[in-house]
């Protein structure tokens, strides 16, 4: 019984010392961030190289998190608009934050928009990984102001948290004082602040002056995340980039910032099985949903489809029965994106013409770029072509569709001349 | 004395080879290093230094002796892909002794811890035999993945595309470009690779030549001069032409041979191949602003040349791109259905720059009628930025009675006279009475295992009651707890998990006390897997 004493202190003492131990070796903690896909889930694969895509950005967070210590955020600008397709695209980021397993999933402005039941929706299918600062807990969601990820503390603000509070029927609250509630809890923690934003590099900068105990600060970008971060003071300011082209990790030792790494998400990266899985299952969805049907048409004039021009137009007729444009709907079953509303405006002639493509089979003429998606519908010109004339056309009507995104090699300069007629 | 005057001017006039730009560091380096010597009159030193050029004739060991028997048949196999890639610029032997490339195993190769992934490959340069050695991990990433076939095919390709000069190019896809990814894509040898090889293999020939003749020469030495390191501080607005520029000059004693790549398929530009000393010439960028997105853009041109110095330069782009349009709708955010219907007005603010007329306006997915005005005046939105004045129109639209119950959807379809933005839409959601929202439950992919949902369905005009739920399938069981005073209530629904993989599908049926609205119905779906 004499021995208790001694091994309590025995205990006590050891206590003491893992204790200061632990806060001697801080231990190494990376913070990756994938975010600001804007609708594009996966690259739509007409074209190549194209890089992105959740199936590769799951790929790039497992192996992260397999490396060491890593907490992984899913951040907004999920969606553009207000659709039924950007409600499945919203749903299917939420499954993927539960199957990255997501220590936080952003409750943004953009999936705010989509209403209170898409909202709903996300945080079940995220297991409850929504975040927002914007808010007071509302009642309606399990979602979290802040998220307590090991040594990270995140909150995220949105620059009208009144739209968001007006969605979850909960009080906004002020950008200042959500950043006030985090400072003050990481201070109390001795943890590594993070604030997410919706506002750009300036505004960034900004909250960077306004409130320099802000380790980092994760804004929007409409442009690739830079090599090395910005920097005001001490806080770091990073962002995930536009269209979840990257996945951007922030590695710290304690408090102290010790890495910061882009991951271009390029075809070099392989497809994640689970991920691969869900975009399959949104792609079905999409699918069966027959949100196609849905794409919103207005009146225009008839449209003949390409070969009917080819009687006046041989030699044009020709040089595009010999182009890319000529199969482009093809290539696009192949790549199964033939029901995507997103892809297919681009591949067929006239989608948003109640008297455009409907589908392979009732408009089997129109299933291609053909000759009227740049001059215009052109039954009326095959009839009387004196009297019907189509306008010119410049080369900036490539624009639309050639973008960046989905055409990264595309250059007008080079690629005119193969179609030239 | 003339003679010998006549032999040391002939000499001092030998053409240098000119290098191109897209020759990596190591092949640079070694190549002026040579004409140094050759300008110094050391030839014994020019020609032990031409032994790291690359040669047409090459070989490469692969020591594969720490590999499992099936394996090494396995990337043998991907050697003799490697050296049939490669046969349109050089004929590359596998020897068993010494060679100018050797590639072999380890089982990592990076001892950094504090990397995010480790690195699946490390490659060497040396000052003799082998010039080119190259380690492949056996794992890659820190999963880890075992090393595929596609994995050592691609750094063997790289260990080549060094070896023959090839500076390394970051987009993944070709000999000169690497990753540490496990990635199932082969790379091949682009034309313009090809075109770049040849020219290293014939300067090697042209140094050796030099040295063989005991010519001396005079080192070239063209060097790259921008009018500005960074471009910053340009405004323009979506869809309307951009320019970009700075000028270059050649401040060198030889021709600057450049080309100038973005990063980008938003900048095209144009720009000088080749300045002879002191020439300058200007590079123009045109940026394509007819982009799905606005805001700050920021991007690099990266000029590659023959300046011993600085083989490529980037010079970082910084934009301001204004939105073409944006809509504004005041109000709630969704529009409220009464028996009269609805009355809302939609703006569409348009960059002042702009010439954007809207041709058509019409009503999609709701029946109703769009009146449209021009307008100019403040948007709700930029109330906190006092006296902004947009300008554009307002569309008045008005959604007829007799939409069904719910949520519905409708969109505001407008054709303008933009070549670029010919379509442009903007959705809006309809309610009427009540609602359940999520108006459809999803419950994802997920394992054969009972879980949890809830969606809610509520009337903001009137309390209401529910009567009785049919969950519409044994695997579900659907509870209403009330809420808010009657007017919202929860419905928790717990599913068993007791089903077939693959599509679930059923539709929870809720009775209501208003006869105007007596069944609500919600379809649920998932996957099971």
């Amino acid at each position: 019984m004499k021995l208790w004493p001694v091994a309590c202190l025995g205990i006590g003492l050891f206590s003491g010392l893992y204790s200061l131990a632990s806060h001697a070796a801080d231990h190494v903690q990376t913070l990756v961030l994938y975010g600001n896909v804007e609708g594009s889930l996966a690259p739509c694969g007409c074209t190549s190289p194209m890089s992105g895509g959740m199936v590769r950005a799951a790929t790039m967070m497992r192996q992260l998190s397999a490396s060491g210590e890593a907490h992984l955020l899913v951040l907004g600008g999920y969606v553009t608009g207000r659709s039924r397709q950007d409600e499945l695209k919203a749903e299917t980021m939420g499954e993927l934050a539960r199957s990255v397993k997501a220590a936080g999933l952003e409750l943004s402005s953009d999936i705010a928009a989509l209403g209170p039941g898409e909202l709903v929706e996300m945080d079940q299918l995220s297991n409850h990984a929504l975040f927002t600062g914007s808010v007071e807990s509302p009642s309606l969601l399990q979602s979290k102001p802040i998220v307590h990820a090991g040594d990270f503390l995140i909150s995220s603000i949105a620059k009208t948290p009144d739209r968001i509070a007006a969605q979850v029927q909960a009080q906004p609250v002020s950008q200042d004082q959500a950043i006030v509630d985090l400072l003050a809890e990481a201070k109390r923690d001795g943890s590594v602040a993070v604030l997410v934003t919706d506002d750009d590099d300036a505004g960034a900068a900004s909250l960077a002056k306004s409130f320099p105990a802000l380790d980092v600060i994760v804004y929007r970008s409409t442009t690739d995340p830079p090599s090395e971060p910005l920097t005001v003071g001490a806080t770091a300011l990073v962002t995930t980039g536009f269209r979840g082209k990257a996945v951007v990790s922030l590695t710290y030792e304690g408090r102290q910032r010790r890495r910061y790494d882009v991951f271009p998400l390029g075809p070099e990266v392989a497809n994640d099985k689970d991920a691969s899985d869900l975009y399959k299952g949104y792609l079905e969805r999409v699918g069966s949903e027959h949100l196609l049907n849905e794409w919103p048409r207005t009146e225009t004039a008839a449209y003949a489809g390409s070969q009917k021009c080819a009687s006046c137009h041989e030699r044009a007729f020709n040089v595009w029965k010999s182009s890319g444009h000529a199969h482009a709907f093809r290539d696009l079953r192949a790549q199964g994106h033939a029901q995507d509303p997103d892809c297919v405006s681009c591949h067929v002639v006239g989608l948003s013409s109640t008297r455009g493509f409907l589908s392979a089979t009732k408009t089997p003429q129109l299933a291609a770029v053909g000759c009227e998606s740049c001059h215009g519908p052109a039954a009326a010109h095959a009839v009387e072509p004196r009297r019907a004339s189509l306008k010119k056309v410049s080369l900036k009507v490539c624009d639309p569709c050639h973008t960046p995104d989905n055409s990264p090699d595309f250059d007008v300069k080079k690629f005119w001349p193969l179609i030239r007629h | 004395m003339i003679i010998p005057a006549l032999i040391l001017l002939s000499a001092q006039n030998a053409t240098v080879p000119v290098i191109p730009p897209g020759l990596n560091k190591e092949f640079v380096a070694v190549c002026y290093s040579i004409e140094n010597d050759l300008a110094a009159g050391d030839f014994d030193g020019a020609e032990k230094l031409s032994e790291l050029l690359p040669k047409p004739q090459a070989t490469l060991r692969l020591d594969d002796s720490s590999l499992a028997e099936q394996r090494r048949s396995e990337f043998r196999r991907q050697l003799d892909v490697v050296i049939d890639q490669v046969k349109p610029v050089m004929d590359l032997k596998e020897t068993s002794g010494e060679a100018d490339i050797v590639v072999s195993f380890a089982k990592r190769v990076d001892p950094d811890p504090n990397a995010p992934l480790p690195k699946a490959a490390d490659l060497t340069f040396g000052s003799t035999k082998p010039r080119v050695g190259m380690r492949i991990a056996l794992t890659r990433t820190g999963s880890p993945t075992p090393v595929t076939e596609n994995d050592v095919h691609n750094e063997i390709a790289y260990a080549v595309a060094e070896y023959l000069g090839l500076q390394q190019i970051p987009r993944f896809g070709t000999f000169s470009s690497r990753t540490d990814q496990s990635t199932n894509m082969s790379v091949g040898l682009d034309t313009e690779e090809q075109r770049l090889a040849l020219l290293a293999l014939d300067i090697s020939k042209q140094f050796r030549q030099l040295i063989a003749a005991k010519q001396k020469i005079t080192p070239a030495a063209p060097s790259l001069e921008v009018s500005t390191n960074a471009i910053s501080g340009v405004r323009g607005v979506q869809d309307m032409p951009l320019q970009i520029g700075l000028k270059v000059t050649n401040k060198g004693n030889a021709d600057l041979l450049m080309y100038v790549l973005p990063d980008c398929g938003c900048l095209r530009p144009a720009y000088p191949t080749i300045l002879k000393p002191n020439q300058s010439g200007p590079i123009v960028s045109d940026v394509n602003t007819a982009l799905y997105h606005s805001g700050n853009m920021e991007h690099s041109l990266l000029i590659y040349s023959n300046d011993p110095t600085r083989p490529m330069l980037k010079i970082p782009v910084k934009m301001y791109v204004a939105p073409l349009f944006r809509f504004a709708k005041p109000g709630p955010p969704v529009v409220a259905l009464t028996p009269e219907g609805a009355d809302f007005d939609v703006y569409l603010a348009i960059a002042e720059q702009a010439k954007v007329s809207v041709l058509t306006a019409s009503l999609t997915g709701a029946r109703g009628t769009v009146q449209t005005s021009t307008w100019a005046g403040a948007l709700p939105e930029d109330s906190d930025s006092s006296e902004q004045t947009s300008h554009g129109y307002k569309f008045h639209i008005h959604v007829d009675p007799g939409a069904p119950y719910g949520q519905s959807r409708g969109s505001l379809f407008l054709g303008t006279d933009s070549e670029a933005f010919r379509e442009l839409t903007y959705d809006f959601t309809l309610q009427r009475g009540m609602v359940a929202e999520p108006g459809q439950l999803y419950f994802g992919t997920t394992p054969p295992e009972p879980r949890d949902f809830y969606f809610v369905v509520s009337d903001p005009s009137r309390s209401f009651k529910i009567t009785s739920i049919d969950s519409g399938s044994p695997n579900l069981t659907a509870k209403a707890v009330p809420a808010n005073g009657g007017k919202e209530y929860r419905i928790n629904v717990s599913f068993d998990g007791h089903v077939e993989y693959g599509a679930f599908a059923a539709v929870i049926t809720i009775h209501t006390d208003n006869p105007k609205q007596p069944v609500i119905r919600v379809p649920v779906s998932g996957r099971i897997q």
